[in-house]
């Protein structure tokens, strides 16, 4: 890793520690505020990678990723709403009319972006007509923003709407409880059409690397948690450290974490490596959490202790943001390269 | 070797299925994991059905498996009013018998074990809870944590130190006692924002000198740690009959997904099939171990080994069959009721004694056994 990766990791760490850490359980439980959008916004995260005349700050990818990683070890909800604004709003957008009129609003976090994108996550239907016109769609991430980017009823479009929280599911999400998971209602009669569902696609399938640093952040948070609860929890007169099964098993998921880290940053990029990398990391980052969460034992259950939340954040990126069997047969494909993995 | 149930235990299971598809809907189930609120009303209707028999262990374990397999937080709510019964009913007398034991049975009472402490976990004999002998009664200090029915309970099982911890010998000198929630001095304040089995009751309960009459000891003075180990040698069959039902609770809606709501062809992918495989075969596995633990148990030849076994076991296929539900249904299973079973399932590796705790166990036994073989 080179010195501007370091310093870049250690402005977001500084950043995190004075705006999410002692807040964390605050974002989980009533979600991230505009406060902390603005600040990211003022700290050019939440358009890193979009262009400056709209507001972004046009940093390189492993730049980026930095920041995904850093703030995901703090919060990964935080980690995944500057991802969803980069990766796939600034994306979207940015080629496209809409690009000046709102990417600028959206960046600077005076209009605040959710995300209805089930529709492309394997099998799912995601949006169902009302009778007024309007278009319910369900499992919105985000679904307190002002604005929406959703694919629009027929399934071709990416558009871009108002929009209401429909009556509560009663229901945490799984994950991500810092922007919620909820249906919405959209307004279609403002919508704007934004660009074509399989740019949307694209974006999402050429964001591996960054999705894989968002699970890096969090296999880094539990992990963290977890060796330091090692060191001063004690039970049966010994330290959980000096159990051999706690002491090698962490310190084994620790390498891990530390060779995914390598090559994430590592300049030298293999054409596979965002594919690689992400499913690495989404197989690593459910076996720390597991473990940290376990280490823990009965407060690990319990939200106070901030390490059940990357239990949950783990398993819910591995279903919103990796596309399980899609990115396998990707990896397949390139592997063998031809059609594999489907008979 | 039969390793089929009863007809009549068959005729159990399946109306105590029947009943928690009736009542443990996914509205009701969302509801009290999302408010984390004991559901008191199914409580007294499973009661009524019948649905919990104490006079049958196997009914117990039948039916544990089975509400858990539609829902772990309210299956365990309307099976755990009974929990820490066993003390009472092995080493308890007549008249805490009479006087505790009935109102339980009868659904008029709840109870509870109070055993962990804060920063206890699973090493009972560190337990810091203190009762001192004064004239006709015990005056108990100190703490208990992650309780279960901790603010609900009428009474307690709990363990407190009566005498000194003496070096390696700190299992001894602890004795069990009946504790009612309303004698003064005992308080309780709930424990919120559990990742699963939200519909149970889950309490911090503080004890500032708390006078409990002598007769609420139960069996003799010292012994209380060699109870609560026998107690958990039966619980963690039940342990494992809970973590099984999760783990077929999530295989069953996965099927039922792949079948009904996934894209044309999902089932037929062996990607899938090698998974779904995977899932029916641990939990087939840890069924069968369970039914050797509980075979022994229920002789009254209880092997700690085989019971370890089975709840270690039954708990990681658990996580792992919940956690494969979540990956082949994605979505769908993040949005329904299957991320459920994937939070519910976790703290069946933890409480009853950890995965570890199991494991350590299972190697001591395997070390004594081999020695006496020899």
């Amino acid at each position: 890793m080179n010195d501007d990766l370091r310093l870049m990791k250690e402005t977001v760490r500084d950043f995190s520690i004075k705006n999410i850490e002692n807040t964390s359980l605050k974002i989980e439980r009533e979600g991230i505020d505009r406060n902390l959008i603005k600040k990211l916004s003022e700290q050019g995260f939440l358009g890193a990678t979009a262009p400056q005349k709209y507001g972004g700050s046009e940093l390189d990818i492993l730049s980026y990723c930095a920041i995904l990683e850093e703030l995901s070890s703090f919060s990964p909800s935080v980690g995944v709403l500057v991802y969803l604004y980069n990766s796939i709003g600034a994306k979207a957008f940015e080629n496209t009319s809409l690009a000046e009129e709102y990417l600028p609003k959206i960046l600077s976090g005076e209009i605040t972006l959710g995300f209805g994108y089930g529709d492309i996550l394997e099998g799912f239907e995601a949006e169902s007509r009302t009778g007024d016109g309007s278009l319910l769609k369900r499992d919105v991430i985000f679904p307190g923003a002002d604005k929406f980017m959703v694919i629009d009823g027929q399934g071709e479009d990416v558009i871009f709407a108002s929009g209401t929280i429909r009556e509560s599911k009663n229901k945490k999400s799984l994950g991500m409880r810092g922007l919620g998971i909820s249906d919405v209602k959209l307004d279609m009669a403002q919508s704007r059409k934004v660009c074509k569902k399989s740019e949307l696609e694209k974006a999402l399938g050429n964001s591996s690397l960054e999705i894989a640093s968002i699970l890096l952040g969090i296999i880094k948070g539990a992990l963290d948690k977890a060796i330091e609860y090692a060191k001063v929890r004690t039970t049966f007169d010994h330290y959980l450290k000096d159990y051999s099964p706690i002491a090698f098993s962490l310190s084994l998921l620790k390498s891990e974490e530390e060779m995914l880290r390598s090559y994430i940053y590592e300049s030298d990029a293999n054409p596979r490596k965002g594919l690689n990398a992400l499913l690495f990391s989404e197989a690593l980052s459910k076996r720390a959490t597991k473990q940290a969460l376990q280490t823990h034992g009965g407060y690990g259950y319990l939200e106070d202790f901030g390490v059940e939340k990357f239990y949950r954040d783990a398993m819910a990126v591995s279903t919103i943001l990796f596309r399980g069997k899609k990115d396998r047969k990707r990896l397949s494909d390139e592997v063998f390269g031809v059609n594999s993995g489907f008979l | 070797m039969d390793f089929e149930l009863s007809d009549e235990l068959k005729d159990f299971k399946k109306m105590v299925r029947e009943f928690a598809l009736s009542e443990f809907t996914s509205e009701v189930a969302r509801k009290h994991d999302f408010e984390e609120s004991y559901p008191d009303d199914l409580r007294k209707k499973s009661l009524e059905k019948g649905i919990i028999d104490f006079a049958s262990p196997w009914k117990t374990m039948v039916a544990i498996e089975e509400l858990c397999r539609v829902d772990a937080g309210l299956g365990i709510s309307v099976t755990v009013p009974y929990f820490g019964a066993e003390v009472i009913m092995l080493f308890g007398n007549d008249m805490q018998k009479e006087k505790y034991l009935s109102q339980v049975n009868q659904g008029k009472k709840i109870m509870g074990l109070a055993v962990t402490e804060p920063g206890g976990g699973s090493d009972v004999a560190a337990n810091k809870t203190e009762a001192v002998k004064s004239g006709d009664k015990y005056i108990l200090n100190g703490s208990k944590m992650f309780i279960t029915n901790g603010q609900i309970a009428d009474f307690f099982v709990m363990l407190a130190r009566t005498s000194k911890a003496e070096g390696e010998k700190k299992h001894r000198g602890m004795s069990t006692f009946i504790v009612e929630s309303k004698f003064k001095g005992f308080s309780s304040s709930k424990l919120e924002g559990k990742l699963g089995v939200r519909a149970t009751n889950t309490a911090e309960l503080i004890l500032n000198n708390v006078e409990v009459p002598s007769e609420n000891l139960i069996g003799e003075e010292g012994k209380g740690f060699y109870y609560i180990m026998t107690f958990f040698n039966i619980s963690r069959v039940f342990v494992a009959a809970q973590a099984i039902g999760v783990a077929q609770g999530a295989l069953d809606r996965t099927l039922e997904y792949l079948k009904n709501n996934a894209p044309k062809g999902e089932m037929q992918n062996e990607y899938v099939q090698f998974t779904i495989s995977d899932m029916a075969t641990r939990i087939e596995a840890a069924r069968l171990l369970m039914y050797k633990a509980a075979s022994y148990l229920f002789q009254f030849k209880p092997n700690p080994t085989i019971t370890s076994m089975a709840k270690g076991y039954a708990s990681e296929a658990a996580v792992f069959a919940s956690e494969k539900a979540m990956e082949l249904t994605g979505m769908y299973g993040l949005s329904g009721d299957i991320e459920r079973y994937f939070r519910d399932a976790k703290i069946m590796e933890i409480w009853e004694g950890t995965s570890e705790v199991e494991k350590l166990i299972i190697a001591r036994m395997l070390e004594k056994e081999s020695d006496s073989s020899e």
